[in-house]
């Protein structure tokens, strides 16, 4: 043995893999048929993801009527569903890019998977702002492009216009990261493949990469320069999203806390799903080996930083209302606790607040059942976070007169179900026919025992 | 009247013979440039525009045929409306309007502002009258047991019938008002023997005419004066809200409710269950409808200088005691004793002829409970072969009505004129259509001594006949219905108009003017004739009930008026429904919710109904509103937009409410004793605009800073005669860097709303919605909070229990000039004007709802479906001026922007500026209260200018620095500060 061994720290990869061990387990992943547990998932996915395009479809051609808002509540689980996916996103981003930069080395064999996962719930989140408007087909309207109108261009004072550029920005910026990362994996299946088609395609995506010393010292560099991009992001996405509630006169939305608030929140709400997701997958395509105990453990880490920065603005929240002395303030946050939508305000402290406390026993952290069921509790209550800002403040404003309330037909239902079916339609879809570990990264890692083939 | 332009054409036939004819009038084609010199500048820019034009007009626009006339009737101009000024017979008060035109359509009623009764203001009923007139359901052929026939066939049958009667033929109407009707019904009369007429009104105003002639001799309604009282003591009679002339009455009591005069008349009102009157009353005493007459009677004792038990009673005694001669007492208690007391207390008070006036009577109502029930009688003993009856709905209204239609069908001759399906044409075997208003002539002497016309504004849309011409036919004469008024008053011209000018200027006149004074016939009244009655009143044991009208169905007369049935009721801001209002103590003791169905009963007499727990209510006694139940209103089963989870309106074949009428006492009396009260474990959602009721927290998330929502600021008159800033909430000031960011260099338009005056009787709400195409949206769509009125009537209580004060507060879109609406919207749908208006832009909204949602009022509203109407023909009603909005667009109230610009081009067509009053918004022609006013904010010398300056004018929200420009007047009572309401504030 005269490889070196940190016997300090655990491996990065667990099993003793060689090179060729990599390439062969996630290759094999694409090769094989898939499991019946993969067929079960795709057919769920596409089922939900069908009752979504019913259900968007009949909305479309009959109007928002359809959805349970009102005079008084005009946004509900649209929007929520919106910020909810775009918070998804982040992590995939803070794991590929400021990890990246902060040299966690742990981030390799999660941070294709995260990645996808961040551009598929942009997709997600981003399909809602065109379908909650009331004539989604004048949705180019919100893009600036040069018009007959005047020109007539857009507000660019309203948030939502800023939104439209943060989504797209995201959106592209995500996308290429995550591709130009994969081309050296796409090399690598295009050399394994037997099938012509594959072979075809792959080499289509790979874009003539060698693996030659030229192209690596290139692609890195590439790969550094869009990680300094994608960064800002992070923070800059959901702080825009927030500023669709902060810069409104509501009040419960009024809050110049909400950008550093919302960015832990999708964070939080963003590892929460990676951890989900990740659960699911090394237990369904066996990849146990490359996504350890010690990424899940690292993972829950973050959730009790970010779930404590959370917790933090929910405080912040109510102090505020009480030391500004402004009675709507005041009355807004006694009323999302005692109010009528009160078990979604306790729903979402229950799952926000106490669920990551739960991380702080190391038992807990490395028990892969348990953190599966916490992470799914904060996801639901970050789903609920947003319900509760949105619906919350609005249904009781100003005015006592114009105070409502809000519940949710079956067509708004059908949409939320309908995109968690696309997002896990595209991500089943990915990781069978995508490498979902990055091959070339994750060999850096490997414990040098194995180096030098078998 | 306000220096208004308009032209007032006198009729379709009369207009270009008369000596005023505005054919002339050509309507401005364009804005015309002040300076017209034509520079090298402008020559480039039209020659580019042109270009540009060019350009743009070759590529897409899918050609849309407009076919011009064939011939161009003379007074049509495209664009241009046409006001006729005519007689509204949509309810017996007779109130006067001008029809808008355009395009040979009436698109809209406003109130006449010459006129002296209703003087400009008009009712919700009058306004919304007018879609009836394009009601697809209407009855437009004679119809003869149910089959379509025609008018000869149908008035052979009369006619033969007519003769060869051997018994009675009662020919049943509603009052006659009008003396050339009265003329040929006595012709009718004359020549068939055996017809009588019987005048009913479906709410009976009877005890007033049958107290006045035992008093006086002559069955009369005294003209009332709530102008020139300055104290009021009203019992039970909702004078602002339902009572005998409500447009009228609200107009002269606003008259001495002026706040700069020295004294305003003080309003005392007493009744069991929450009314308009009640809800502005300065002190409202709150008794159940037995302990009312009794109180009548300690009343009078004590006015007749007797001792008396009742406290409020020798309190109010001494109060009017010292009014005496400027004092008014009425009662709306069909009781001929309690129109006998209050005739004494008003005889005794000296108010004859200071603040009642004996001499130009009213003549809007004239029926009597006694011939009907003579009438009964007589049909319930087979004496009556045959009845005619117009104008009226006996088997609906009359609490027998079920086995009078049973005997109608068995006569011989039975004819219903009406122009709608009601309960009375189903039992008869002839149905005559009547027409609607708008297309027939009417003479209508609504007070002795004036003279009103009512005149057709387009043809008629059938074959229809006014009860007039019908008569006319039976004598077996023939002619148009214009030349028969004419000949009538020709005829009678020299005796009672006592004028120097010709009948055809007198008549021109009468047309173009729409109405005009006569010389009113002396009633010769007895000298008063003293009647004491005996009241002898045992106190119930159990729960009393009353039947109340609401402002906007009445008696019913409405129900299938879709705009009515939307409209939610001012008190309990519930639509499409009647219910059971209950106080807080019956639902404790029944333990009742509401919402839950419980089964009345009184007698033989049950109804189920559901139950409103209403603030204010007396504790022992419920209410039900009449009008509903109405057969005809099962066609709102198809309202509304259709879609997965829609609930209709009403079930099909189900009427919208429950009817009533059967629970009026034989002697038309409106209260009674309830039975029983059963809970029958269903529930029944009620539709209501507006749930939290009170500007207070809800208890369990009220902050301790905020006791109140100073919304509503409110003061009492003697406070604000020491400072007319009293009241007023004095909230943080606000500071701003941006104080003077936006100047608005011409106009600056703005609004102030008097909550003091405003009475809630939403005729305002009725009128923007049909001024600005406001659609129906149904049942269903409010109970999910999504009516769309622009204008909303928010309605508050404070106080607690059987003593609580109600204030309107009409909110609108603010237009405020720092909008919040604005800034958000990604699209620019919604911008701000040069002159400070909050605009929309329909056709660029893409509907993300931000402004709505970011908007403090909550004012804006979203077409969540395309909002068709279920009766196409109901889109003839549609203003050419204002956009049908699409589905997924934002729309909220434009303040009439079209009136503005009209007024605008008027102006300057004739080279002035707009002066104020030019502009008059549609809600504010309508306010009988006179409690809106608009006007520009940079005039000094406007109305609006000096209102803001008055130290009443408040704005809602300041504070957040929105900056409104519609602002609030303080609601001011004339009440002492100590009242025992409890509801003060810093």
């Amino acid at each position: 043995m005269d490889n070196v061994v940190n016997s300090i720290r655990d491996p990065q990869i667990f099993g003793n893999k060689s090179l060729t061990d990599v390439t062969e387990d996630v290759c094999n992943v694409m090769d094989r048929k898939p499991k019946k547990l993969w067929w079960i998932g795709i057919i769920l996915s596409l089922s939900a993801l069908l009752l979504g395009i019913v259900a968007v479809s009949y909305q479309i051609a009959t109007g928002i009527g359809v959805w349970g808002l009102n005079k008084t509540v005009g946004w509900a689980f649209d929007i929520t569903n919106f910020v909810f996916w775009v918070g998804i996103g982040h992590a995939g981003t803070l794991i590929s890019a400021i990890l990246f930069l902060f040299r966690q080395k742990w981030r390799t064999s999660i941070n294709r998977s995260a990645e996808a996962m961040t551009i598929f719930a942009v997709i997600c989140a981003g399909i809602f702002p065109i379908i909650h408007m009331g004539r989604p087909w004048f949705g180019f309207w919100a893009l600036p492009y040069p018009n007959f109108r005047g020109p007539l261009w857009v507000n660019f004072r309203s948030p939502l216009a800023w939104d439209v550029f943060a989504i797209s920005t995201y959106l592209i910026i995500s996308a290429t990261f995550w591709y130009i990362g994969m081309i050296p994996d796409f090399a690598t299946v295009r050399d394994r493949a037997k099938n012509k088609m594959k072979k075809f395609i792959f080499g289509i995506l790979s874009v003539g990469w060698n693996g030659s010393f030229k192209v690596w010292h290139r692609y890195e560099a590439l790969y550094g320069i869009l990680a300094g991009l994608a960064t800002p992001l992070v923070v800059s996405v959901h702080t825009v999203v927030s500023f669709d509630f902060a810069t409104s006169a509501i009040p419960g939305w009024h809050t110049t806390t909400f950008p550093p608030y919302f960015v832990a929140g999708a964070v939080f709400s963003g590892f929460a799903m990676v951890l989900s997701l990740m659960i699911i997958a090394r237990k369904t395509l066996g990849l146990e080996e490359y996504i350890t105990i010690n990424h899940i453990e690292n993972m829950t880490k973050v959730i009790i930083v970010t779930g404590g920065i959370v917790t933090l603005s929910y405080a912040t929240e109510f102090f505020i209302a009480w030391y500004s002395g402004n009675g709507y303030e005041q009355f807004v946050f006694l009323n999302r606790a005692l109010g009528p939508f009160s078990w979604a305000y306790w729903i979402m402290v229950g799952c926000n607040l106490i669920t990551p406390q739960f991380f702080w026993f190391r038992k807990i952290r490395r028990n892969v059942l348990l953190v599966f069921i916490l992470t799914i509790f904060v996801n639901i209550g970050m789903w609920f976070e947003r319900f509760v800002i949105i619906v919350t403040s609005l249904h009781r404003d100003f005015l006592p007169s114009a105070w409502s309330t809000y519940s949710p037909t079956l067509v708004e239902i059908s949409t939320l179900i309908g995109s968690f079916g696309l997002f896990f339609t595209l991500f089943l879809l990915f990781i069978k026919f995508f490498p979902m570990i990055a091959i070339g990264e994750v060999k850096s890692v490997l414990n040098y025992r194995g180096r030098g083939g078998k | 009247m306000s220096d208004k332009i308009k032209n007032y054409y006198t009729s379709f036939e009369d207009s270009c013979s008369s000596d005023d004819c505005s054919c002339t009038d050509l309507p401005p084609v364009a804005e015309v440039e002040k300076t017209s010199g034509f520079t090298r500048r402008s020559f480039l820019k039209t020659a580019g525009f042109s270009f540009g034009a060019l350009f743009v007009a070759c590529t897409q626009a899918p050609v849309k045929k407009a076919i011009p006339f064939l011939i161009q009737p003379e007074e049509i101009l495209p664009g241009k409306a046409i006001w006729y000024a005519s007689t509204s017979n949509a309810c017996e008060a007779g109130c006067a309007v001008h029809v808008k035109n355009r395009d040979g359509r009436p698109i809209k009623l406003e109130g006449n502002p010459e006129h002296p009764l209703n003087q400009g203001g008009l009712c919700s009923q009058c306004q919304a009258s007018l879609i009836e007139l394009y009601d697809s359901k209407r009855i437009l052929h004679p119809l003869l047991n149910g089959e379509k026939s025609d008018w000869q066939t149908v008035d052979n049958k009369i006619i033969e019938k007519l003769k060869n009667s051997d018994k009675e033929i009662v020919l049943l109407t509603n009052t006659v008002s009008s003396p050339s009707s009265e003329n040929i019904i006595g012709k009718f009369k004359r020549k068939y023997k055996n017809i009588s007429h019987v005048q009913m009104d479906e709410y009976s105003y009877s005890a007033i005419l049958d107290a006045h002639e035992k008093n006086y001799g002559k069955r009369f309604i005294p003209k009332y004066q709530f102008d020139k009282a300055d104290l009021i003591v009203s019992i039970d009679a909702d004078f602002l809200g339902t009572w005998i002339s409500p447009i009228q009455f609200t107009k002269d009591f606003q008259k001495n409710r002026k706040l700069d005069s020295k004294n305003i008349s003080k309003l005392i009102h007493i009744e069991s269950h929450m009314s308009l009157t009640g809800a502005k009353a300065d002190e409202r005493i709150v008794l159940s409808p037995s302990e009312i007459i009794k109180f009548t009677k300690e009343l009078d004792k004590g006015i007749q200088g007797e001792l008396t038990e009742n406290k409020y009673a020798s309190k109010i005694a001494n109060l009017l005691k010292h009014n005496k001669g400027k004092s008014l007492v009425v009662s709306g208690i069909n009781d001929v004793r309690v129109q006998l007391l209050v005739n004494r207390i008003n005889k005794k008070l000296g108010n004859i002829n200071k603040t009642l006036n004996h001499k130009e009577v009213s003549k809007q109502y004239a029926g009597s409970d006694k011939d009907v029930k003579v009438f009964i009688e007589k049909i319930n003993n087979g004496k009556i072969e045959g009845v005619i009856i117009a104008g009226v709905n006996p088997v609906y209204s009359l609490p027998n009505g079920k086995e009078l239609s049973k005997k109608i069908k068995l006569l011989k001759l039975s004819v219903s004129i009406t122009d709608n399906h009601n309960e009375t044409s189903e039992c008869c075997k002839i149905v005559a259509p009547d027409r609607h208003y708008l297309e027939s002539w009417n003479d209508n002497e609504i007070v002795l001594g004036l003279l009103s016309m009512t005149q057709p504004v387009l043809q008629p849309f059938g074959k229809n006949r006014s009860l007039r011409m019908s008569i006319n036919s039976w004598l077996g004469k023939s002619g148009n219905e214009r030349d028969l008024i004419r000949n009538y008053w020709r005829g009678i011209f020299t005796s009672k108009v006592k004028t120097t000018q010709t009948f055809t200027r007198f008549w021109n006149n009468l047309v173009h003017d729409g109405f005009v004074k006569i010389k009113p016939i002396s009633l010769k009244l007895n000298a008063f004739n003293d009647n004491r009655p005996q009241i002898n009143i045992n106190k119930p044991k159990g729960l009393e009930y009353i039947l109340y009208r609401t402002p906007q169905l009445a008696f019913g007369q409405h129900a299938e008026n879709p705009w009515l049935q939307e409209l939610p009721d001012p008190i309990t801001k519930i639509t499409w429904d009647n219910y059971v209002s209950i106080s807080p103590e019956i639902s404790k003791k029944y333990k009742l919710e509401k919402g839950d169905v419980i089964k009345i009963k009184s007698g033989n007499n049950t109804v189920q109904l559901p139950v409103f727990l209403q603030p204010g209510q007396q504790k022992n006694t419920i209410s039900i509103a009449l009008g509903y139940g109405r057969q005809g209103t099962e066609r709102f089963h198809e309202i509304g937009p259709n879609w997965l989870e829609k609930k209709p309106t009403v079930e099909k074949g189900i009427p919208v409410g429950k009817s009533v009428s059967h629970f009026i006492s034989e002697n038309i009396n409106f209260t009674g004793n309830i039975t029983s009260i059963i809970k029958t474990g269903k529930t029944w959602n009620l539709a209501m605009t507006q749930t939290f009721d009170s500007l207070i927290n809800p208890i369990n998330t009220s902050p301790a800073i905020m006791p109140k929502r100073p919304f509503v600021q409110e003061t009492t008159f003697k406070s604000y005669k020491k400072d007319p800033t009293s009241g007023k909430h004095h909230g943080h000031p606000v500071t701003t860097m941006w104080k003077d960011d936006h100047k608005y260099k011409g106009h600056h338009w703005g609004m102030a709303l008097d909550i003091s005056a405003c009475t809630g009787c939403s005729s305002c709400v009725v009128s923007c919605q049909v001024e600005n195409n406001v659609p129906v949206v149904g049942k269903d769509e409010v109970l999910r909070k999504r009516d769309m009125h622009w204008l909303r009537l928010d309605r508050y209580y404070s106080g607690k229990g059987e003593n609580v004060d109600v204030s309107f507060q009409a909110m609108m879109c603010q237009h405020c000039d720092n909008a919040p609406c604005e800034p958000v919207c990604p699209v620019l749908a919604t911008v701000h004007s040069t002159e400070g208006l909050n605009e929309q832009i329909y056709n660029r909204c893409v509907g993300t709802r931000f402004c709505a949602n970011n908007c403090p009022y909550k004012v804006r509203r979203f077409n969540w479906f395309e909002y068709a109407r279920e009766d196409v023909m109901e889109n003839m009603v549609l203003n050419p001026d204002v956009t049908v909005r699409s589905r997924g667009v934002m729309e909220k109230c434009s303040m009439c922007i079209q009136r503005i610009q009209e007024a605008r081009f008027e102006a300057k067509k004739n080279g002035k500026s707009i002066q104020d009053g030019d502009i008059q918004l549609a809600c504010q022609q309508s306010c009988p209260a006179d409690a809106i006013v608009f006007g520009d904010l940079n005039d000094p010398k406007s109305k609006i200018s000096k209102l803001v300056n008055s130290g009443r004018h408040y704005k809602v929200l300041e504070e957040l620095n929105v900056r409104p420009t519609v602002g609030y007047l303080t609601q001011v009572r004339n009440r002492e500060e100590d009242s025992n309401k409890g509801n003060h504030h810093g």
